[in-house]
């Protein structure tokens, strides 16, 4: 199968953890800047087709346990952001596109993911 | 005593001979040779005695209170006269669990005399002293072709969960688990049992593993479904910790729980096919949404008692529901059924074979499509009525020989490595 390149916007264009979209025949493409870099998934849920990518991008829940196993507390952390499906709230990892859930299993739940490039300040993805 | 030895005294009849016998099902383990072939383990017989043959286990306090030295003889009766089961089965509620009946929790009594009217226990296995029990136990194995036992607690714990004494749920885990060391351990070959310790009293759950759990014929710990604080608490963590550390199965088994939400019903057939696995999914579920799997990754657990046709149900539930709320629970990092697949096992009784066997195969494919056919254990529940003998399963005919083979025993020993 034959790769495309299409643009997307011109780099100083993208605003951090805000995605633009780039709409194809058929295909919706989201592309995300963080921490200079760039990350484009398919805007269509692999739970039930929801627009995955226009909902709201979440920084990511994490715990503390203490040396009894314990939860000593939960909170949110900017380390780590999630894509958030409007539909049914699914969280996708910003990074790799896997459902949080899944991270860890052999069954994962995951967006299309897309390479992108960045040519003479343009933003490319490869589909 | 061997069991070939014992078969040679002949303490007893044979199984056939008495009356409600099992002459079909030896006559099939016989034509079968299931003995020889499958290497049976059996996980879940009762002992299915009155408090009052635990007796002098307990602790002098409860004298005269939870035990009653005319108990089995009163019992007895009541087997043998049915008019008046009604009258029985409430003084033995009474004897059992006053303190239930004075907080007006009369439902647990009723429960108990639904129990009985039902014909709970099969009479070959009730009307006998603890030895001869044993006995019948270890001939009965042979002569339906399981080579290993299980000899769970039955009355001294059932229940024990819903009686506000803390004391006696420890003294009552302590008496069995003593009962045990005393009259069975090393005494037969191939009877086992697990260890029951007071959940709510985690301190002594604690020394009670460290006392018993070298006992080699002692497989699992033992948890009732009963609790009303489900799995995945903090308060369990002490006891999932010694079992982290000591590599220590768990099996919850399902229990009779009639506070609260099953508090309305007052009759055994509702109590069976629902509240037991409603018990083992409730703790199923804290442990895979309170990320037990993650905090104390060795853990595994068998859930036995409920049958099968509620895991389907239940993976599918978490499945999706924790997918949607990760957020609730950022402790899972894969989806619940996977967990399950690797951590979990599930015994087979009651299985839900009528009206026709056929009925039962929808839930094998599932387990079987799932990769899940290694976490299915055999377990007949003898002696209580809805038990099911070996060919519960080795007569499915949409099983393979070797399918056959991992859940009537090779399962159970992966479960339980200490009793291969």
């Amino acid at each position: 199968l034959e790769l495309t390149i299409h643009s997307v916007a011109p780099l100083e264009q993208f605003e951090e953890l805000k995605p633009k979209f780039l709409a194809l025949d058929g295909l919706e493409v989201a592309v995300y800047k963080w921490k200079n870099r760039f990350y484009a998934y398919s805007n269509n849920c692999p739970h039930e087709a929801g627009p995955a990518c226009e909902g709201i991008l979440q920084p990511d829940t994490s715990y503390e346990l203490d040396e009894g196993k314990k939860t000593v507390r939960k909170y949110t952390t900017t380390e780590r952001y999630n894509i958030v499906c409007p539909w049914h709230a699914i969280d996708y990892d910003l990074e790799t596109g896997i459902a949080r859930l899944t991270m860890g299993g052999k069954q994962k739940l995951a967006l299309r993911k897309f390479d992108v490039l960045v040519e003479n300040g343009n933003v490319l993805v490869k589909i | 005593l061997t069991v070939s030895e014992t078969v040679k005294q002949r303490p007893f009849p044979k199984y056939r001979r008495i009356p409600g016998g099992l002459d079909h099902a030896v006559k099939y383990a016989e034509s079968n040779d299931l003995y020889e072939k499958y290497s049976i383990i059996d996980l879940d017989v009762h002992e299915g005695q009155p408090f009052s043959c635990f007796a002098e286990y307990l602790p002098e306090k409860w004298k005269g209170k939870v035990n009653n030295q005319d108990l089995l003889k009163r019992e007895n009766e009541y087997i043998r006269n049915l008019d008046s089961r009604g009258t029985i089965a409430k003084s033995y509620a009474e004897l059992n669990f006053p303190q239930t009946l004075k907080e007006g929790k009369f439902t647990n009594a009723k429960m108990w005399a639904y129990r009985q009217q039902s014909g709970h226990q099969r009479p070959e296995a009730w009307l006998v002293s603890v030895d001869e029990m044993i006995n019948i136990y270890v001939q009965r194995m042979k002569d339906m072709g399981i080579k290993k036992t299980f000899v769970l607690p039955g009355s001294i714990v059932f229940s024990i969960s819903q009686d506000s004494r803390v004391d006696l749920e420890v003294d009552s885990c302590n008496a069995f688990t003593n009962f045990y060391l005393d009259k069975v351990a090393g005494k037969y070959e191939d009877i086992y049992t697990v260890l029951p310790v007071p959940v709510r009293s985690p301190d002594e759950a604690i020394r009670l593993v460290d006392r018993a759990w070298s006992e080699k014929s002692i497989g699992a710990l033992y948890l009732l479904g009963s609790y009303d604080v489900q799995a995945g608490d903090q308060s369990y963590y002490p006891i999932y910790e010694a079992c982290e550390e000591k590599r220590i199965p768990i099996i919850f088994h399902a229990d009779f729980d009639i506070s609260g939400y099953f508090e309305s019903f007052d009759n055994y057939a509702a109590i069976s096919s629902l509240c037991f696995p409603m018990q083992l999914a409730k703790h199923l579920t804290g442990l895979i949404t309170e990320g037990i799997f993650e905090r104390f990754p060795h853990l595994t657990f068998a859930f036995i008692e409920a049958g099968l046709s509620w895991v389907p149900w239940l993976i599918s539930r978490l499945d999706f529901s924790l997918l949607e709320r990760r957020r609730d629970s950022p402790w899972a990092t894969k989806l619940p059924s996977e967990y399950m697949a690797e951590k979990c096992y599930f015994g087979t009784q009651p299985l839900e074979n009528a009206p026709s066997v056929r009925g039962v195969k929808w839930m094998f494919d599932f387990f079987r499509e799932r990769g899940m056919m290694n976490k299915i254990v055999y377990s007949s529940d003898y002696p209580h009525p809805d038990w099911d003998p070996p060919q519960a399963i080795h007569g499915l005919s949409f099983l393979s020989d070797q399918e056959k083979r991992m859940i009537l025993g090779e399962n159970a020993r992966n479960f339980m490595p200490k009793i291969r």
